[in-house]
């Protein structure tokens, strides 16, 4: 058995334990469609259809983001509220938001049942295309990954292509320190080494640009916004049961009008409410219909959270809150 | 009588049409749109990100201008619409085949003068598929890879030179005013062609039987199996803003220093404020009666409206949803479902 079937197995045998217990509601993990080899979010409710869960490096949605659904469910009239945890799957990047999620009082920690993976990264599906435009019927369902410290593997249609890892990753894991669940019933996996720090290199090439060159960069990028907010729906952290920019009492804070001018407001609100909070879990990246390189900015919000306050978002759940704590040797060249 | 016309001469045609305002497909990062062109267009792509409905039907527009006067208007303005002639180039197929649509939905019961202007001043040019891409299904909806269906012209890429048919008068004014840029084709021209046309049909893959789609959609409106899929939808529309045939908007006025105006906006009926009633009740309060609803709306409600689907096969839903949300999935298995209710109710 590869890696990626030992793990897919735990993950199965665990997920059917649980849910023949009878103490637990239902279980989020990934499945895999009927015409596609991308993984994707299924919600198992029976212990038999646990058979269907995958793990692979396809696994590319931040599952927590259902958990916040979850727990801000509200029963229709006449409907007993059911508070029995919800079981979970969870990589590293994702095991962070639940921390956030746990620190910031959204989720009660026994309103979820968490198996957490060792992660050596998930691929990228736009790098994957373009490598792979040669291996006809890659992303016909039925095909296989594999992925170690140097290469992915995928086998399709009886053809096999090996391919270098570094090429295929997503952004998010080339940068990745904690390739380890920071928060977990189970963990599942060989424990991978962490590199020791964030060097933030991948910032460098933003703060190199003069002010007009940043400008005109966002500029570009923020005008192909087509502001669907998928970022902020598919953002696990983005929990606000009314978002402002859908409020229309006391007033509209922004305009509808998909122009320069509201997307970037719209970008700068996200990016300020996610400061200190943002765990680069890159799940608004990834949903972006139009590409728009949104973790260049949550990688701005980390590092000004290191560099500042000494505050990484996400890794341990007794750490104070970056807004909400105040000591007397914080920098305030911030305040407004 | 098929025409030809050489590639280098794309230039020279779009220099005699400098009356028309030029539309046609550009990139902008590594995705691609439909915009006022002075070069030469893109004409080596799988297919745009953002469908070219845009040009006739913008994401934003301004409708008018006014300066209020407490709940009355004063001083009210319409935007100046250009008159020149518009050329939409290198349109998709199934793009085209979505103008039908969208022509039949902005002239039905209410005539959309903002789309009818610019609508009426365009010719279409399709330019047909060489390569579909892993997610087209047109020939099931009805059109195919090499299909003129709602547009004015099509052309076919046969290596140094393409293929131009005309459909109709529209597609006539191009070929006179291209005058001796356009050749007759030769024999030669026109086998190449269909060996193309032929070639992009076997290579689209994915298809949808449609037959007994609408009945079976009909009979599970109350079914459990909607909640099933849309449980993880993430609710962020792009399925409805990015496919071609989308045509929901929203009306707001904007008033800032005294001076006002009314602008429409695309919207999504995946949004739950789309529905919303100023009571606060919500006829589609769950994501699931929401998806149900894009389903129902692409494969049902115009099937007995207009006779036609809603959905041309594109792709783009598909393609570009965060979670793998696959309509023809969906639509199967919905087909599922009724059949097995019909079981049930048979044995009974």
């Amino acid at each position: 058995m590869t890696e990626h079937q030992t793990l897919e197995k735990s993950v199965r045998d665990k997920a059917r334990e649980w849910l023949e217990s009878g103490d637990l509601k239902y279980f989020i993990g990934y499945d895999k469609g009927k015409y596609s080899s991308k993984a994707r979010p299924a919600f198992i409710y029976n212990a038999e259809d646990a058979e269907s869960l995958v793990v692979d490096p396809t696994c590319a949605s931040n599952l927590t983001r259902y958990v916040v659904d979850e727990v801000q469910y509200k029963p229709g009239r006449g409907e007993k509220p059911d508070t029995r945890p919800v079981g979970i799957v969870v990589k590293p990047c994702d095991s962070k938001t639940l921390v956030e999620l746990m620190k910031e009082n959204i989720l009660p920690r026994e309103r979820v049942k968490i198996i957490g993976l060792t992660c050596r990264g998930i691929v990228s599906q736009e790098k994957l295309e373009e490598v792979l435009a040669e291996l006809p019927g890659w992303d016909d369902a039925g095909s296989e990954f594999e992925l170690d410290d140097e290469k992915l593997t995928v086998s399709a249609g009886g053809k096999k292509k090996t391919v270098a890892a570094a090429g295929v990753l997503a952004g998010k894991c080339l940068v990745c320190t904690h390739h380890n669940p920071l928060v977990a019933d189970e963990v599942f996996g060989e424990p991978v080494e962490d590199p020791e720090t964030d060097e933030f290199g991948d910032t460098r090439d933003l703060e190199e640009m003069s002010q007009e060159e940043r400008w005109d960069y966002w500029s570009a990028e923020l005008s192909r916004c087509v502001r669907c907010y998928a970022c902020r729906d598919a953002c696990p952290l983005c929990y606000c049961e009314q978002c402002v920019f859908d409020k229309y009492k006391p007033f509209k804070w922004n305009e509808f009008s998909v122009k320069l001018r509201e997307n970037l407001y719209y970008q700068m609100v996200r990016a300020m409410h996610l400061a200190g909070r943002c765990v680069d879990c890159g799940d608004c990246e990834r949903s972006c219909p139009m590409g728009i390189p949104i973790r260049k900015i949550n990688r701005f919000l980390l590092k000004r959270a290191w560099d500042r306050f000494k505050t990484e978002p996400g890794v341990n759940i007794d750490d104070p809150r970056m807004f909400s704590s105040y000591d007397v040797g914080d920098p305030e060249e911030e305040i407004l | 009588m098929a025409k030809t016309i050489l590639k280098e001469n794309l230039g020279g045609l779009f220099g005699k049409l400098s009356d028309h305002e030029i539309y046609g497909p550009v990139a902008d990062g590594d995705k691609m749109f439909y915009r006022r062109i002075d070069e030469i267009p893109l004409t080596d792509f799988g297919n745009s990100d953002k469908p070219p409905k845009e040009v006739f039907f913008p994401q934003t527009e301004t409708m008018f201008d006014f300066v209020p006067d407490g709940n009355k208007f004063v001083d009210y303005r319409e935007p100046e619409l250009s008159e020149k002639p518009i050329l939409l180039f290198g349109v998709r197929p199934c793009d085209a085949k979505a103008m039908i649509y969208l022509d039949t939905l902005f002239g039905w019961d209410y005539i959309d003068p903002y789309y009818r202007k610019r609508r009426e001043r365009a010719t279409i040019i399709a330019l047909g598929c060489d390569v579909p891409q892993k997610n087209c299904f047109c020939i099931s909806m009805g059109g195919g890879p090499a299909s003129g269906e709602g547009a004015d012209m099509l052309w076919t890429d046969i290596g140094d030179r393409y293929l131009v048919e005309s459909t109709g008068e529209k597609g006539d004014g191009i070929l006179s005013a291209g005058g001796d840029l356009f050749e007759d084709a030769a024999p030669a021209n026109t086998k190449a062609a269909k060996e193309k046309h032929e070639a992009a049909e076997a290579a689209v893959a994915r298809s949808l039987d449609i037959v007994g789609l609408p009945e079976a959609l009909e009979a599970t409106f109350d079914s459990q199996y909607w909640e099933g899929f849309s449980k993880r939808c993430l609710g962020c529309g792009t399925c409805t803003l990015l496919c071609p045939t989308c045509h929901c908007f929203d009306i707001n006025d904007i008033i800032t220093m005294g001076k006002g105006r009314r602008e429409r906006t695309w919207d999504s009926c995946q949004y739950p404020y789309y529905t919303l009633h100023a009571s606060g009740h919500n006829p589609r309060p769950a994501k699931k009666h929401r998806q149900r609803n894009r389903v129902y709306h692409k494969l049902l409600y115009t099937v007995r409206n207009f006779d036609m689907t809603t959905c041309v096969g594109c792709g783009r839903c598909i393609n570009k949803c965060p979670v793998n949300i696959d309509i023809i999935e969906v639509a199967e298995g919905a087909k599922d479902v009724a059949e097995s209710a019909k079981e049930v109710a048979l044995n009974v």
